[in-house]
């Protein structure tokens, strides 16, 4: 038997989370940051591969290889400095109690996320690159390796974002693993410096910040940058958009077998 | 132009349009389950009204 | 134990050996980068000074290819290269690469022939490989220049 109080107990619970639902739908929905972002992204992937494809000069040694150059250290800077940057940060962000909140958390796997995909491709197109110019694709010098170890970590720690445990221990989790890869960074950055490699030292990046490289090169790299910068944005935007979901998908879910058990005789 | 250069530029834009389409499907899919469970809910919250 | 149990069980033993193989490369990566990265190649004039310890061990050389040295004979390319002051005669096996050309960097696995100087060496340098070093400058090459004039 159920008493009115009952009925509309449960009716005022459907009826919040039916608002939930509402809300999150409108959240995740089409938004102008996204437009923004999406297409942005897409207009200077475009002018990117347009300019670095047939604009710009060849290289007096490498020829056409260099127009690697428009893709590989571009997709490097976002996936090391941006990517990995945002997921080191968004950790700090949580472990400081006055910051502490699991939109933090969630950033930080957000951005390790597309980080990884990022870095893969670092080593994809720096292995095509190797190949046509040193004549390998692959040696075992300090950036090479340190790079593939940096790759080997944030596999990790996305690893072990899936394991158990409550939210809380879960985040502390995260966060710690996170600051751990984030040392392999620095040292990725400056093992060109520190030891003998076969790979050049920055072109960009440079201790003085002097380009190495002709000035349209050097803008078609700036807008390379700025391509996978947008991408990033707009992948983030959509993947946090997909944790919100998660979260209230999971929370019906659990509601629903509640309901369940209670009608159960 | 030359086969690595071609290569290398390919393998980028697949993979970045891979991951982006697969996140809006992952999205897809969550707003669709969503969206599913309101209409059930608001179903429910209508029965409940006309039982009482 | 109910099924959500089994399932959580499952997937943290998934995860488990996930990270255990990323344990193992982990590993391996580190093993090889303390092997080769920490001295991933001597000059040629630092592997001259060298000799008595490298002996005729393999090892990776670097220097810059002296332009008017390069022969090629059969499968084998003979040339010298150069670091500060040294020059170091090299044969080398298998074709270089399409880059390989005077005056470039180059790193080369190989060792030094057998012989009567330190370490039972001579001063020859028989390389099985060899790989370009290219700088950090980029040059844009002039459509109406059609050869390049080095220094």
């Amino acid at each position: 038997m159920t008493s009115i109080l009952e009925t509309e107990n449960s009716d005022n619970q459907t009826q919040k989370e039916i608002t939930l639902i509402e809300n999150i739908l409108k959240k995740t929905g089409p938004s102008y940051t996204k437009y923004i972002l999406g297409i942005g992204s897409v207009l200077t992937a475009c002018l990117t591969i347009w300019l670095g494809l047939f604009i710009t000069p060849k290289d007096e040694h490498l020829g056409n290889t260099v127009r690697l150059l428009y893709v590989h250290p571009p997709v490097a800077w976002a996936a090391l400095y941006l990517a990995f940057g945002t997921t080191t940060l968004a950790s700090l962000l949580w472990l400081w109690p006055k910051t502490r909140s699991y939109f933090w958390d969630k950033i930080a796997g957000a951005s390790a996320e597309i980080g990884v995909l990022y870095l893969a491709l670092t080593l994809v197109t720096g292995s095509i690159w190797g190949r046509t110019t040193w004549g390998v694709w692959w040696t075992w010098d300090a950036r090479l390796t340190l790079t593939a170890v940096l790759l080997v970590l944030y596999i990790a720690y996305l690893a072990i974002r899936q394991l158990d445990g409550s939210d809380k221990t879960k985040a502390n989790r995260n966060a710690i693993t996170a600051l751990f890869a984030a040392i392999d960074v620095p040292i990725v950055h400056f093992s060109v410096l520190w030891w003998n490699t076969l790979h050049q030292t920055a072109s960009v990046l440079t201790p003085g910040l002097h380009l190495t490289v002709p000035l349209s090169m050097g803008l078609t790299m700036g807008l390379g940058f700025l391509c996978t910068t947008l991408i990033w944005g707009w992948m983030m935007k959509v993947r946090y958009d997909i944790e919100l979901l998660k979260v209230v998908d999971s929370e019906i879910e659990l509601q629903r077998a509640i309901m369940q058990r209670r009608n159960e005789p | 132009m030359n086969a690595y250069v071609v290569a290398g530029y390919t393998i980028a834009i697949v993979s970045i349009a891979g991951y982006s389409m697969n996140l809006i499907f992952r999205r897809k899919a969550l707003r669709n389950r969503l969206q599913k469970a309101k209409l059930e809910l608001e179903r429910i919250s209508k029965d409940n009204r006309n039982d009482n | 134990m109910t099924t959500n149990e089994r399932l959580l069980k499952r997937r943290k033993l998934r995860i488990v050996i996930v990270l255990a193989i990323l344990l193992v490369i982990f590993g391996a990566l580190i093993y090889e980068g303390l092997t080769n990265s920490i001295e991933y190649f001597e000059t040629a004039s630092q592997a001259v000074a060298n000799r008595q310890t490298l002996g005729t061990s393999d090892f990776r050389i670097e220097g810059n290819v002296i332009g008017s040295t390069i022969k090629r004979k059969n499968e084998e390319t003979l040339f010298s290269i150069s670091s500060g002051k040294t020059v170091v005669p090299v044969i080398s096996n298998g074709s270089p690469p399409q880059l390989f050309q005077p005056g470039i960097p180059v790193v080369l696995v190989g060792h030094f022939a057998k012989g009567n100087g330190p370490g039972g060496t001579s001063l020859l340098f028989l390389s099985s490989q060899i790989m370009v070093k290219h700088t950090n400058q980029y040059i844009a090459a002039h459509p109406n220049r059609v050869k390049i004039v080095k220094n």
